[in-house]
């Protein structure tokens, strides 16, 4: 998987219509709220099989953060 | 009471309950997404209303549940985002648990009763396909699933999931402005009943008559408290299972 269709993933899990870039922040973003984060842990766990932490999540201040979480899953 | 921007989406639209919260609803002036999954009849449904504008058919077989969430998704892309989801459809298998296969049957019952059912409520649930504040999920459930009685183990035990998942997903959704509640009939004169004659003798009829301290209903009874529920005048209300068995459980 690319970063590119990771951020797809992400933005069809928060259900969100309106394109999402890399640089957004996450508190900017409406659709992130702790239903959203459960899904994203679910998301992760579905993809890559890497169970990340509610404690992980507070501390991704952006999409790129989300994204840094699975450096080593994503084709270059 | 509605106006064309109050859309609802009804499954098991074609016949009984389904088809009369169809004919309701629209009565009422609100757009209505009817599906079914057999298109002649979902086709006839046209001649029974004089606002054929505001009715949409979709045929759907129901019997596999994935995929619905995103069906469910499109379709309000294509129609407009929905006030309301109204799950009746579902089927009945009658069965000793001592019959061949009435285990491995009782999947395909849970695929639709149940699976199907709560992935359409997923797809509802998502933002971009309901309106938010206002919106309404009502489940048909049975009383099936609070008094039991012999050869629908596997029907009583599928609506019994049903109306533990609404209490749960009412608390999930509450925050979007999302009721959920499931309506639980008694036994009611429908199409789907009257296909198990074989069962439903008239003497069975009978004798069931003499348990319903209000007699057995109508399909028209049942549909009132749907309505209720998909209505602003139930905002307050929520994870409930509403009872509607003309005092039978009592």
């Amino acid at each position: 998987m690319t970063k590119l269709e990771l951020l797809e993933e992400i933005r069809e899990t928060l259900q969100r219509d309106k394109e999402i870039s890399f640089d957004m922040k996450l508190e900017d973003i409406e659709e992130w709220d702790s239903l959203a984060r459960i899904a994203m842990i679910s998301l992760y766990d579905q993809l890559f099989e890497l169970l990340i932490t509610f404690d992980e999540l507070q501390k991704c201040k952006t999409i790129s953060d989300l994204v840094e979480l699975v450096p080593d899953q994503l084709d270059r | 009471m509605y106006t064309q921007k109050d859309i609802f989406l009804v499954t098991g639209a074609t016949s009984g309950i389904g088809k009369g919260v169809v004919l309701s609803l629209l009565n009422q002036g609100a757009k209505v997404i009817a599906v079914g999954r057999d298109s002649k009849k979902l086709a006839s449904l046209k001649d029974e209303t004089s606002r054929k504008k505001n009715l949409i058919l979709e045929k759907k077989d129901l019997s596999n549940c994935d995929g619905l969430d995103k069906w469910i998704l499109n379709i309000s892309k294509k129609n407009g985002k929905l006030k309301g989801l109204v799950l009746s459809a579902g089927i009945l298998q009658i069965a000793a648990i001592s019959s061949v296969l009435s285990v491995e049957k009782s999947k395909e019952l849970f695929e639709i009763n149940y699976f199907s059912n709560i992935q359409l409520a997923k797809g509802f649930c998502d933002r971009r396909t309901n309106i938010g504040k206002g919106c309404s999920i009502v489940f048909l459930s049975s009383i099936a699933s609070i008094r039991g009685d012999s050869g629908i183990v596997g029907y009583a035990a599928s609506k019994g999931a049903i109306n533990s998942a609404v209490k749960s997903l009412a608390l999930e959704v509450a925050r979007l402005g999302i009721t959920v509640n499931a309506v639980l009939p008694g036994f009611v004169m429908t199409e789907l009943s009257l296909s198990w004659q074989e069962v439903y003798t008239k003497e069975y009829i009978e004798e069931m008559n003499n348990k319903y301290p209000l007699g057995i209903g109508q399909v028209e009874d049942v549909i009132g408290p749907i309505l209720f529920l998909l209505s602003d005048k139930a905002k307050w209300i929520t994870g409930t299972e509403l009872i509607v068995d003309g005092g039978a459980s009592l």
